[in-house]
């Protein structure tokens, strides 16, 4: 049993029960592949990065504010 | 307003991509649903890639998971756009994504925005959920649409349903 990826490919200008082709992908399409996952992991790293920063910035700010007297409401109705 | 089932697609063997080509420009906008599970442990993201580029998309999206709700953008996004959460094998047994993409005036010659919306079903705290908005900086008409899992494969049975609304 091979271990090649496949792509399934619907041509919709054939007629139907002609159309649906499970193809293997070429050597240079699963180059192309590997580099998508490679790119895909890093860019989701930096998503999360992101995200997790901007958490605590607001953590942050929440807590400068209750320092200056602000109650729970007062900084929820800044902060959104 | 008529919606026209093109095509249904039930994936019978494990597969990273499914792509339907040669779309009849005959209609207005294009309706994509897809219910999808993972080979692997996962969630991943489900992206889209049209006509086969895959530069020029950028997206916000929102998404809550259960304990967190974050909002993410990508612009300039060289890969291709998310457009979705796909369970894995380690959600509940037999769940799968559900979600489905709107892509209006698909043969327009002017840039094409986009948004969908879906979930990752699991019986857990742990679900995924989200919203998103894409544009594709191409002004050519769409004539091939591929939804692509970024990592892993989606198994048997995964489902795509690909409409026109004319």
């Amino acid at each position: 049993m091979s271990d090649t990826p496949v792509k399934v490919v619907i041509d919709l200008s054939k007629p139907e029960g002609e159309r649906e082709q499970i193809i293997p992908l070429t050597a240079e399409e699963i180059a192309q592949r590997e580099a998508d996952i490679a790119q895909f992991a890093l860019q989701q790293a930096e998503r999360e990065a992101a995200e997790t920063q901007l958490q605590a910035n607001k953590e942050s700010a929440k807590a400068k504010l209750a320092a200056l007297g602000l109650s729970d409401e007062e900084v929820a109705a800044l902060l959104g | 307003m008529a919606m026209t089932l093109l095509n249904t697609v039930t994936l019978s063997a494990e597969t990273f991509q499914f792509e339907w080509t040669n779309i009849p420009q005959t209609g207005k906008d294009l309706l994509v649903v897809v219910s999808a599970r993972l080979n692997t442990t996962g969630p991943t993201e489900a992206e889209i890639k049209l006509n086969g580029v895959q530069s020029n998309l950028s997206w916000r999206g929102l998404r809550g998971t259960g304990t967190v709700v974050g909002s993410s953008t990508n612009t300039n996004y060289s890969n291709m756009s998310y457009v979705a959460v796909i369970p894995g094998t380690g959600a509940t047994t037999n769940t799968f994504s559900n979600f489905q993409v709107y892509v209006p005036n698909y043969t327009s010659s002017t840039v094409k925005t986009s948004s969908f919306e879906g979930v990752a079903e699991n019986n857990a705290s742990a679900s995924q959920l989200g919203i998103a908005a894409w544009n594709w900086n191409d002004t050519s008409a769409i004539t091939s649409l591929a939804i692509v899992c970024s990592t892993g494969n989606m198994v048997v049975n995964s489902t795509a349903s690909l409409y026109i609304i004319s």
